[in-house]
């Protein structure tokens, strides 16, 4: 069980203060954000100040099929192919081309695991699932090449497939069939707003998924793209999850490669483990600390303690930096109390008793006036916690 | 489906070279003859070749034609292949074809051996040890392991396929020969094949399209593993008369009481792999017959 860094623009050196506090425990690099010389260096070096640093890059093939898309640096990497439609990616020596290119790029550097070439679906029955399958068989065969570079296959998937159970379950008897160390999955969300909350039945076929490949299966099982939920799916058998400093590298919404006008700086929000969510700084931590509450909400890490002895100044020095070591650092935490134990079910147990702890606190909180707005509320704990009990009655956990 | 109706004299002209041929064994949907080819023990075993269900109740027929035959053949291969000592091997005749009277029928050879069929055995020791059902498992996954190595599975997987030697090693038997060959003709017709008590969810759901895999065989050594343990089917009394609705729905969507009540002392290991097998979907089994024999390899250090 492992937080990793999710890269992207604006690195400055928040991984290497990540590795190096321990916050974090291995990198997935996205080309987009950087030159191919760039992240070359930047592996190496990382791999050389770290060795026990988990590294793997992103190919980000997937952004290919976006017309027209944001794609940065991605463009001047070998394997990059745009725009692809569906035609491009129906004759069989074009997939292999496509899955060989961008696992060779890969190979080059010194990752831990290679990740394959993928297009997003968006229902585990269209077209489009068919291609992304074809293409993780075709690195699968390409990958038993290089046995010291074990190959994770990845699949770009909308929230909303996992609606549809049986399909889903079809789709698990495919992919269980793979002779592959693990799977890369990103979780395209629906809603283009950064909240915490998931639909009840999404969030528990998600984690009958994820337990299934995991727990039972075996299978090394990455979340990109995740942020507090990666706790439960941690929790139902995912080896590591990946978040990174901006929102939007903390969930993977369907527009997220389309060119687009909005881009403003995000209000400084503080991760509140009592609260399991992300609350903003101001003014709904303020007002916290204003009704007497703020320890109560703040996640007891080493940085929390500059907060509690004199609120207005450290939190008016909260800078990007610090707001994401700490971050990495509640979810670090969390990982250590799950770590101790080996059944899923004891390590749900962990994520239900906070969220019944935070229900209770938010409770508290707005029986005393103070308002959240949208994302900071706690609509999610309940959808979490439903979720995770009819998946447990499912799984007779 | 009738059994061939043929006598010792009947194999003894189609087959000079054969010596000591016995009274034959029927069983199922075969007649099979015990001999002597070369000196080797040998069993000759015949089919009609117009094709039923296995349900009593229901009577189906399907020729089979030169391009089944040839499948037939190509599926022979794959057993000749075989080098795991937990499949049975193939005797000295090979596949072929006959007229007897006005019946059709296909032959083809295996070794005989020496010892009990597990249904037998069940029926004299009910129970095996807790050592003997991991070395059962382990075995006949050894078994499905080396059939799934040619993309082949066996599809009815039960005690009276299964045999154990003098020497306590099992040893799985009719490798669909004939089965393989008939299923896309019955599958169109919406019937399916198989022993309904120990078929897979999956080979019951036969209008689904489902591709079975070597798990569909896992689910059915599941079966006779909890039988092994137990004592009794997991899903159903056989001493009750059930209709095969009522087994394929019970195989469907009921659970099999908890082992631990048929068998104290079986070690939680054991029983969380006989429920793993007992998965009602195919990837909530094991998803390489590598990881199940490394779970009974370790278990069977531990007893």
């Amino acid at each position: 069980m492992k937080i990793f860094a999710q890269h992207g623009y604006g690195r400055t050196t928040k991984l290497e203060q990540g590795l190096a506090q321990n916050c974090i425990q291995g990198v997935i690099f996205s080309p987009k954000d950087e030159s191919p010389t760039d992240l070359t260096n930047l592996v190496i070096n990382l791999r050389k100040e770290h060795p026990d640093a988990e590294l793997m890059i992103d190919p980000q093939f997937y952004v290919s099929t976006t017309v027209p898309a944001k794609d940065g640096h991605l463009p001047t990497y070998p394997y990059y192919r745009s725009p692809l439609s569906r035609k491009d990616l129906l004759p069989a020596r074009n997939l292999t081309k496509f899955a060989r290119q961008t696992m060779d790029f890969q190979r080059m550097l010194p990752v831990d695991h290679l990740l394959s070439a993928t297009v997003p679906f968006d229902d585990f029955t269209d077209p489009w699932c068919q291609t992304a399958l074809s293409l993780a068989q075709e690195s699968l065969e390409y990958g038993y090449k290089f046995p010291q570079k074990p190959l994770l296959l990845s699949f770009v998937i909308d929230e909303s497939a996992f609606r549809h159970q049986s399909a889903m379950k079809e789709f698990l008897d495919m992919i269980t069939l793979f002779d592959v160390a693990g799977f890369y999955f990103i979780i395209k969300r629906r809603d283009a707003y950064y909240s915490q909350q998931i639909e009840t039945n999404t969030f528990e076929n998600l984690l009958y998924f994820t337990h299934t490949l995991g727990s039972l299966n075996r299978y090394k099982i990455v979340y990109g793209y995740t942020d507090l939920l990666g706790l439960p799916l941690q929790a139902a058998g995912a080896s590591a999850t990946a978040c990174g400093w901006y929102q939007s590298q903390r969930f993977f919404y369907a527009d997220k490669f389309r060119p687009s006008t909005r881009g403003s700086r995000p209000r400084p929000r503080y991760t509140s483990l009592p609260l399991m969510n992300s609350v903003l700084l101001v003014p709904e931590l303020s007002a916290i600390e204003h009704q007497g509450k703020l320890q109560r909400a703040l996640s007891d890490t080493e940085v929390d303690a500059h907060l509690a002895e004199d609120f207005s100044n450290s939190s008016a020095e909260w800078s990007l930096s610090t707001s994401t070591m700490h971050h990495w650092s509640c979810m670090s935490k969390v990982i250590q109390r799950m770590k101790r134990f080996d059944d899923a079910g004891e390590r749900l147990d962990v994520v239900q008793t906070m969220i019944s702890r935070a229900g209770a606190l938010y409770d508290q909180l707005l029986e005393e006036g103070i308002q959240f707005e949208y994302r900071s509320g706690n609509s999610h704990l309940a959808q979490w916690n439903i979720g995770i009990e009819n998946f447990r009655t499912q799984m007779r956990l | 489906m009738n059994v061939p109706e043929l006598s010792v004299d009947d194999v003894a002209c189609l087959f000079p070279s054969t010596q000591n041929i016995q009274d034959p064994i029927k069983g199922g949907q075969k007649i099979v003859f015990p001999c002597q080819v070369n000196n080797r023990p040998t069993v000759i075993k015949f089919l009609s070749a117009s094709i039923g269900t296995v349900f009593d109740d229901l009577a189906f027929e399907v020729n089979v034609s030169e391009e089944v035959m040839a499948r037939t053949q190509r599926e022979v291969d794959i057993i000749a292949r075989c080098r795991s000592p937990h499949v049975i091997k193939l005797g000295q005749i090979p596949l072929g074809s006959a007229k007897h009277g006005s019946h059709d029928l296909i032959y083809f050879s295996e070794e005989y051996i020496e010892g009990t069929s597990l249904k037998d055995y069940f029926r004299q020791e009910q129970k095996l040890s807790l050592e003997e059902v991991c070395r059962l498992g382990l075995e006949i996954t050894r078994a499905i392991a080396e059939l799934w190595r040619f993309g082949k599975i066996h599809r009815d997987i039960k005690p009276g396929n299964i045999m154990r030697r003098e020497n306590g090693q099992f040893v799985l038997l009719d490798m669909g020969l004939a089965f393989d060959v008939m299923v896309e003709s019955l599958t169109m017709t919406g019937l399916i094949s198989g022993t309904a008590m120990y078929m897979s969810p999956e080979q019951t759901e036969s209008y689904r399209k489902r591709q079975l895999d070597f798990r569909s065989d896992m689910f059915s050594l599941g079966i006779v593993l909890y039988e092994a343990l137990a004592g009794r089917h997991p899903f159903f009394d056989p001493k009750q008369r059930l209709s095969h609705c009522d087994i394929l729905q019970a195989i469907l969507y009921d659970d099999p009481e908890p082992l631990e009540i048929h068998r104290r002392e079986a070690p939680d290991e054991l029983i969380d792999i006989v429920n793993r097998l007992l998965g009602k979907e195919p990837h909530l089994r094991f998803r390489s017959c590598n990881q199940l024999i490394q779970r009974f390899e370790n278990l069977l250090e531990k007893l």
